[in-house]
């Protein structure tokens, strides 16, 4: 007996405390309902979107086998969203082959609906936009993607608003993506040409090997840069089984990786060993990154660490690049430097009267190399044969039907961070020899090069096509060179 | 002692019931709904005003239906990768949809637009993309989910110009989605279902052609799926195909047919062959198919189809110029029929030689109809049973039906439609 009514007495006292508890849930956190606040929510998402003229950048991406892609959004008030992009899909919708990026605009609508909770909807086809989402098969590549096509999305749930920044997620594929407030001012075309072009500048083809220098200084070698889905691995370790792949995107602000990437530090100039093991034992940490802004010089800076850099390579080793050539810029050089090499012209129609300077170059190549004996060394094991890179500045002279070249030996020497100073190598080949004997004007510029040093700079030192010389001791003086097609 | 017990037994169950019914009452919706009653306020300012008071005048108004031309994936079947409708496309849909099916069943049913306002979907929502399958291979026309919303696709692709097309991928499947939600609400006879057991393929529907699965009673290949695609796609394909589209089916369902392979399952069948060489037996049997083959009648230009006369077949392979014996590139010379003078051209099986080098003209046979079924008579037999089902269980009389969307999908004017619109 006593037992029941303890039993009674018991789920009273639960049922009571649950009720309580119920009862309390809702009124104590929220004075108003769950659909008030998302209706408010959805409100205050489209004020948002609208306000001070509407217009957005999207970072868009689909996979991690594509790079980002930038749109403009204009969103109006009357539910209208004028959408438009620049890229080669684009272009592929009237040219199936197409390979460069083309702009394309249209006006199509868009809503803020609840869902779980607000999402941004493109609510009707816009060829330009939802062509990523098209579940038609990719014309570029081999893979037949009939059935979901780029995974693209064109719904996205509105995560947060911060300064400017709405935060998305795509709705179906849940890739993450900003969105930035932009000047209603701006023109899309020329906008978003821009972009394109900054993609070049940013990893320009002809600029093949750029580098991540982590926070300890170690680097991580960056190819494909073009592509946007860089290639890293560590600057001494295997590229081809230590490759990993980060898909990114280019704005006016810098790069983005889709996701934040995480790499691992090893000393600096360590060999970065291929088996997993001895790399993990080498590894002294590791460190994570995913936006990257443009600095005045040209380079990119990590803005998770502040510390992290994206450049191309030490600025007084590109040229001793030998897969690239420079070549003079006559129409941009300073003091002294100009002095001599306004000198070359005169001395030149002395010596001959038919011989005009077309222009000049410093550049290198592997040559192999020999033994005391003028015989080849090979590595002992793999028989190759083991090659040193040797350097010139050259003269290219025109004469009444031919050309003329000359090629001084020089040697480079790096004298400290951002300098270099070039030496001559005996003089260069037998043209050389004799233009230097008797063309004073070309001797004097020769000399002039070869026993100064220099400070090197560029506009960019992402990518590189310019450099420029400053005499380390009369900072009046200066002399540019430009990037050429090595020949 | 024992009533004692009851009591407590009963102060627990009141307990419970109180827990439960508290809880409950949480639940209860409050007496002023979270959703706008009625009808959705427009916004004159909005950039599609137009369209949504046309929607909400002619379907939500008339049909309670929503026209639901904004996609909202959601309200998809997330597995699919899809894209919205285009404005202009949702808008010619919207208005052809009201003039070549609504109004329709308006004007034939019994009960007018009662009718409809009782049993069209509550929402139509158009989709921009195909809904493929990539493991199948197929791709999704249109859904009916409940009887509450049918999903139209692939409205991008959308050809105004072409009506057979928008036939295929809208208008049919809205006839087709409809007989779905009509027969979930009162069932079709089910002898229907036992016209052509034993014939349904639902793993292989896809690979059937459509001139062999009419000769098996089916209008088209996805009736050959299961009993109440079968049923659908009768009753949708009656009323939009023309009298030339339909009398192509029951030809094609007269007809015999014979397989490229016979042991493979998705070979293509041919309803015509002949023998290699004119020599009978069936091993020398090559199927053909009609339009394969150019029926001249020798001795004459006249080209056309008299499967039982000698005939000559398709210009065979040969060069355009040849090195005569005197190392000289000359035209080949050719007869009225195109072939090479003189010669029998290489890779040709559709005529032979006699012993004297001259050309036997191929005869050609129809495939005999020997798979022991009717055809033409399974697919009127299933058009009876929805004529009377649709009749007695519907009130509309589908003769007339089909009779109003023929004239109408013929006589339309997309501008003057538009207008209602813009």
């Amino acid at each position: 007996m006593k037992k029941l009514i303890n039993i009674a007495v018991l789920t009273l006292v639960i049922a009571g405390s649950v009720l309580t508890s119920c009862k309390n849930e809702v009124d104590d956190f929220f004075d108003k309902s769950a659909a008030e606040r998302l209706s408010e929510s959805l409100q205050n998402y489209s004020d948002i979107l609208v306000a001070q003229g509407g217009k957005w950048q999207l970072e868009y991406f689909t996979t991690s086998d594509e790079p980002g892609y930038v749109y403009l959004m204009t969103f109006n008030k009357d539910g209208s969203v004028k959408i438009s992009g620049d890229n080669v899909y684009i272009s592929k919708l009237t040219n199936i082959d197409a390979s460069k990026p083309s702009f394309g605009s249209e006006t199509t609508l868009w809503d803020v609906i609840g869902d779980d909770g607000p999402v941004l909807s493109l609510s009707s086809y816009n060829k330009y936009f939802h062509l990523f989402a098209d579940p038609e098969d990719i014309p570029d590549t081999e893979a037949d993607e009939k059935g979901y096509g780029h995974k693209g999305d064109y719904e996205f749930d509105l995560m947060a608003y911060r300064g400017d920044t709405l935060f998305l997620q795509g709705k179906k594929h849940s890739v993450n993506m900003i969105m930035t407030r932009v000047a209603e001012s701006i023109d899309d075309e020329p906008y978003l040409t821009n972009v394109v072009a900054l993609a070049d500048s940013f990893f320009n083809a002809k600029v093949p090997t750029v580098y991540m220098t982590l926070e300890n200084g170690s680097r991580y070698v960056i190819t494909d840069g073009a592509s946007l889905i860089l290639g890293m691995y560590p600057q001494y370790g295997d590229a081809i089984s230590m490759t990993d792949y980060f898909n990114a995107i280019i704005t006016p602000a810098g790069l983005r990786f889709m996701s934040p990437i995480t790499l691992d530090l090893y000393p600096v100039n360590a060999t970065v060993p291929a088996d997993t093991v001895a790399r993990n034992a080498l590894k002294t940490g590791v460190t994570t990154v995913q936006t990257f802004v443009k600095q005045a010089d040209g380079s990119l800076l990590c803005r998770e660490d502040g510390v992290t850099k994206i450049s191309a390579d030490t600025i007084n080793k590109i040229p001793l690049d030998v897969n690239m050539a420079w070549k003079l810029n006559a129409s941009n050089l300073g003091g002294s430097l100009a002095d001599v090499y306004n000198g070359i012209a005169p001395s030149l129609k002395a010596y001959n009267s038919t011989t005009t300077l077309q222009f000049i170059e410093l550049w290198g190549r592997l040559v192999e190399k020999l033994d005391e004996n003028g015989q080849v060394i090979r590595d002992p094991i793999t028989r190759r044969a083991i090659t040193e890179p040797v350097y010139y500045l050259y003269f290219n002279l025109r004469r009444r039907t031919s050309v003329l070249r000359l090629n001084f030996n020089l040697k480079y020497e790096r004298t400290g961070e951002n300098e270099i100073a070039f030496k001559l190598d005996g003089t260069g080949d037998a043209a050389a020899e004799l233009y230097y004997a008797n063309v004073s004007g070309i001797k004097d510029f020769v000399d002039a090069l070869a026993s100064r040093t220099f400070i090197v700079s560029s506009s960019s030192l992402l990518a590189p096509l310019d450099l420029k010389f400053v005499d380390k001791a009369d900072s009046g003086s200066y002399i540019f060179f430009d990037w050429n097609k090595h020949t | 002692m024992k009533s004692i017990k009851k009591y407590i037994w009963a102060a627990m169950l009141v307990a419970g019931l109180t827990l439960t019914m508290s809880s409950c009452s949480k639940d209860e919706p409050e007496a002023t709904s979270i959703f706008p009653e009625g009808e959705a306020e427009l916004d004159p300012t909005s950039s599609t005003y137009n369209l949504d008071k046309w929607l909400q005048d002619n379907y939500l108004k008339v049909y309670n239906l929503e026209f639901r031309y904004k996609m909202q994936d959601v309200g998809t079947n997330m597995n699919y990768d899809l894209v919205p409708a285009s404005y202009n496309n949702a808008r010619d849909l919207a208005v052809l949809a009201k003039y070549l099916w609504f109004e329709c069943y308006d004007s034939i049913a019994e009960d007018g637009i009662d009718f409809l306002k009782a049993n069209a979907p509550r929402i139509i929502h158009l989709i921009g993309s195909p809904a493929y399958n990539p493991t199948s291979g197929t791709m999704i026309l249109g859904l009916a989910e409940g009887g509450i919303k049918v999903s139209l696709f692939r409205v991008n692709q959308m050809d105004i110009s072409n009506f057979e097309m928008m036939n295929e991928f809208y208008f049919k499947t809205m006839h087709h989605e409809f007989s779905h939600i009509l027969h979930q609400k009162k069932s079709y006879p089910t002898v229907f279902n036992t016209i052509s057991a034993g014939h349904y393929d639902s793993s292989n529907w896809q690979d059937r052609q459509t001139g062999y699965c009419n000769s098996l009673g089916f209008v088209t290949n996805y009736a050959s799926d299961a009993y109440r695609e079968d049923f659908a796609e009768t009753m949708a394909n009656f009323i939009v195909k023309t009298d030339d589209q339909w009398a192509e089916i029951m030809k094609n369902a007269a007809r015999g047919w014979m397989p490229s392979d016979p042991d493979d399952p998705n070979a293509t069948y041919y309803c015509y062959f002949y023998y290699r060489n004119n020599e009978a037996g069936d091993d020398n049997k090559v199927p053909i198919a009609e339009s394969g083959i150019r029926m001249t009648v020798e001795n004459s230009d006249t080209t056309y189809y008299k499967p039982n006369d000698y005939q000559l077949a398709v210009q065979p392979f040969t060069p355009d110029t040849i090195i005569n014996a005197q190392g000289q590139r000359v035209p080949i010379q050719r007869d009225k029929y195109g072939f090479q003078v003189g010669t029998r051209a290489s890779g040709s099986n559709y005529y032979a030689l006699d012993t004297k080098g001259a050309r036997i003209p191929i005869k050609v046979y129809p495939v005999p109809d020997e798979d022991g079924i009717d055809g033409v008579a399974a697919i009127n037999q299933k058009v009876e049973i929805v004529r009377s089902w649709l009749r007695e269980a519907w009130g509309i009389d589908l003769d007339a039906l089909r009779k109003m969307v023929q004239y109408r999908q013929k006589t339309y004017n997309i501008e003057d439609l538009r207008r209602l619109v813009d």
